[in-house]
């Protein structure tokens, strides 16, 4: 079968046009870096047949979606969207997917976070001959190849070696075989979830010196400001008529450079007067010389202590109970912010605490306080002292706590009173004399009479005596003459009796004859 | 020789055809967006917002008449995402269902927009497709043209 021109053509018509389909572009997806960091603005790619509408995916390393964007191609074949990625983004590998027109593409990227590498030195300097140790650690902790670069002399940085670092740590032991200096980092690749990182710089220094040692000791380590302080050290090896700098660093940072020199032990004494209190510090150092290198001693510490004066004030001296007393405590040297302790009792009482209080700028702490109890008070101040200055305690101050106060005029007018009271009692004091001296002279004027009295009574009893035995004679005569006259008596009752028996016997006689 | 030439005719027809079927393929959206509003919580619309509220929002699409074609119903996957001015992904949410024809559909999406959320304007994108790029692969179709609000995040 022939086929005409025009069939010919049709069919490379159609042979054009499929071409021309297969050979529109199809759809791809890229990213415009490889990996981010968190927070870091994600540019998207889509390429594929103009006026094609695509769907775009963004994925999570968990297969989170986090980002999807309706795009249609332009008439570049290109369309682009963006977006910036969380904080907190998942690191790791994320994917993005595109589909639309009946075709899918898909890219990746990784998110990652930044890492770091440390770099350290067992040693600065060596001597041609020694090792070193070269460590350190990768941030986050991971297990990975590390690079240790060097640079000698300030030449191009070459390998050192490849270690691996595990959990993070790495180490490695190194024995140049050159003196000089050396610079040396580190720096590791990264991963799927941290950037690579370079550690800073560290020097090395092999010299082919010898080493030389100074050992310093200071005595006392604490000493009162104007005392003296002795330094006294030892350079090994024993070398002589070395000169050795002795620097003493004030509290306030200032030094003071003193020379000594070692005698033929390599031994040396310095006596130094401090100027100021605080915390000192000394150290030693030399230069070196041609066959040793220089060294510097450890740098010892010692205390200058400065005496310190607390004055404590009570105003006023005497209060009522409830009245406010104000306590005024003075530092000296004036330093701010010292605990000051306020101490008081009552007379003969145990110490209590009052209050602790601060110091201003001035030294000095103000502090009142109401007493509530009638009394006599005693009041202290003390601080435990601080860096260079020693603590104190105060005189102690008394205060009186009274039920009323006493004017200095009332007090002056009970004075004169009492000078008054005095003279007259004075004088009563004279008058009372004299009555007594008089009253003396009168006892002893009686006391003479009573002696003499007592002599009259001495006789007067010896009459005494004698006058009794006569009494007894008397007496006894008077029982004989009371016996008689009993007798008597008693016949003068009888005849009394009879009298009147007889008297009457006789009226009854006589009144019968009358009668008759 | 006529005949040749609606031969020729048809088969650069035939080849236009061919090469624009996807583009037309691609613009055809059988779902339209009628409206997307964002509202509070209490469905009151408003575009301006403070940090630590939540936003609402409300979408409508329907699936008109006339793409029957596409089917009595259409299954779609409609998704809500906002971006911070930084264009920091601050909401992503979606939903699934499927609409018949004629149909239309009210749903809604709310996010709290973080108290540490920068201030300025937010977009909300709108999107209706047929699915995920990721599961669907070739299949893969947006359903209705793509929109796009702002609101604004004050502190």
């Amino acid at each position: 079968m022939r086929l005409s021109y025009l069939g010919y053509i049709c069919i490379l018509a159609i042979v054009l046009s499929s071409l021309m389909v297969s050979t529109l572009p199809g759809l791809s997806v890229s990213t415009d870096k490889p990996a981010y960091r968190r927070g870091e603005l994600v540019t998207i790619v889509v390429t594929g047949t103009p006026g094609v509408t695509v769907g775009v995916e963004c994925r999570d390393p968990d297969g989170n979606i986090e980002f999807v964007k309706q795009l249609t191609i332009g008439a570049d074949g290109r369309a682009t969207t963006k977006f910036r990625l969380k904080s907190d983004a998942k690191l790791g590998k994320w994917t993005v997917y595109a589909a639309g027109g009946g075709e899918t593409a898909s890219t990746t990227f990784r998110v990652k976070a930044s890492s770091s590498i440390s770099i350290s030195l067992s040693k600065n300097f060596i001597l041609i001959g020694e090792s070193v140790v070269i460590s350190g650690r990768i941030s986050p902790p991971t297990t990975a190849t590390v690079s240790i670069y060097y640079s000698y002399k300030g030449g191009p940085w070459k390998l050192l070696k490849s270690v691996v670092a595990t959990a993070g740590s790495y180490s490695y032991e190194w024995t140049p075989e050159k003196a000089g200096v050396y610079k040396l980092k580190a720096s590791w690749a990264g991963t799927d979830k941290y950037f690579g990182a370079t550690s800073s710089e560290v020097t090395l220094t092999v010299s082919t010196k010898r080493r030389s040692f100074l050992e310093i000791t200071v005595v006392p380590e604490v000493i009162l400001l104007d005392q003296q302080v002795t330094v006294t050290g030892v350079l090994t090896p024993p070398l002589a008529n070395i000169t050795i700098t002795l620097t003493y660093i004030r509290p306030n940072g200032t030094t003071v450079t003193r020379t000594v020199t070692t005698n033929a032990t390599g031994g040396f004494t310095d006596v130094f007067t401090p100027d100021a209190h605080g915390i000192w510090k000394v150290y030693a150092s030399w230069p070196g010389n041609v066959d040793y290198l220089s060294a510097t001693s450890l740098t010892l510490s010692f205390e200058v202590r400065a005496t310190s004066l607390l004055e404590i004030t009570v105003y006023p001296e005497e209060v009522l109970v409830g009245d406010t007393v104000v306590i005024v405590c003075k530092l000296t040297p004036p330093l701010e912010n010292m605990p000051v302790t306020i101490e008081y009792r009552l007379k003969d009482k145990p110490w209590e605490v009052l209050a602790r209080v601060l110091t201003d700028e001035l030294g000095q702490t103000v502090y009142t306080w109401k007493p509530e109890v009638l009394g006599e008070y005693h009041f202290r101040a003390s601080w435990p002292g601080t860096v260079g200055v020693n603590g104190t305690t105060s005189d102690v101050v008394k205060l009186m706590v009274v039920e009323t106060i006493v004017t200095k005029e009332e007090l002056m007018k009970k004075i004169e009173e009492l000078e008054e009271k005095k003279k007259e009692l004075e004088k009563q004091l004279e008058d009372t004399k004299s009555e007594l001296d008089k009253k003396v002279g009168e006892l002893k004027r009686t006391y003479d009479a009573l002696i003499k009295t007592e002599k009259e009574l001495k006789d007067a009893k010896a009459k005494i005596s004698e006058l009794e035995g006569k009494i007894e004679d008397l007496s006894k005569e008077l029982e004989t003459t009371k016996a008689t006259l009993s007798t008597y008596m008693t016949l003068l009752y009888v005849a009394l009796i009879a009298g009147l028996v007889v008297g009457i016997v006789l009226g009854i006689i006589i009144k019968a004859r009358i009668l008759k | 020789m006529h005949r040749g030439i609606h031969v020729l005719i048809c088969a650069i027809l035939l080849v236009m055809l061919i090469i624009t079927t996807p583009m037309l393929e691609a613009e055809v959206y059988p779902i339209r967006i009628i409206k997307v509003v964002t509202t509070d919580i209490a469905g009151n619309p408003k575009t301006t917002f403070k940090r630590g509220e939540f936003v609402v929002v409300s979408v409508t699409i329907e699936y008109p008449p006339e793409y029957y074609y596409m089917g009595p119903k259409i299954d779609y996957l409609l998704i809500v995402e906002a971006f911070t001015p930084e264009l920091v992904v601050v909401a992503l949410g979606f939903t699934s269902g499927s609409l018949a024809s004629g149909a239309n559909i009210t749903t809604g999406y709310g996010f709290k927009i973080p108290t540490d959320a920068p201030t300025g304007t937010y977009s909300i994108d709108v999107y209706v497709w047929n699915g995920w790029p990721a599961v669907m692969g070739a299949e893969f179709k947006p359903l209705a043209k793509s929109t796009t609000v702002t609101i604004t995040v004050t502190s």
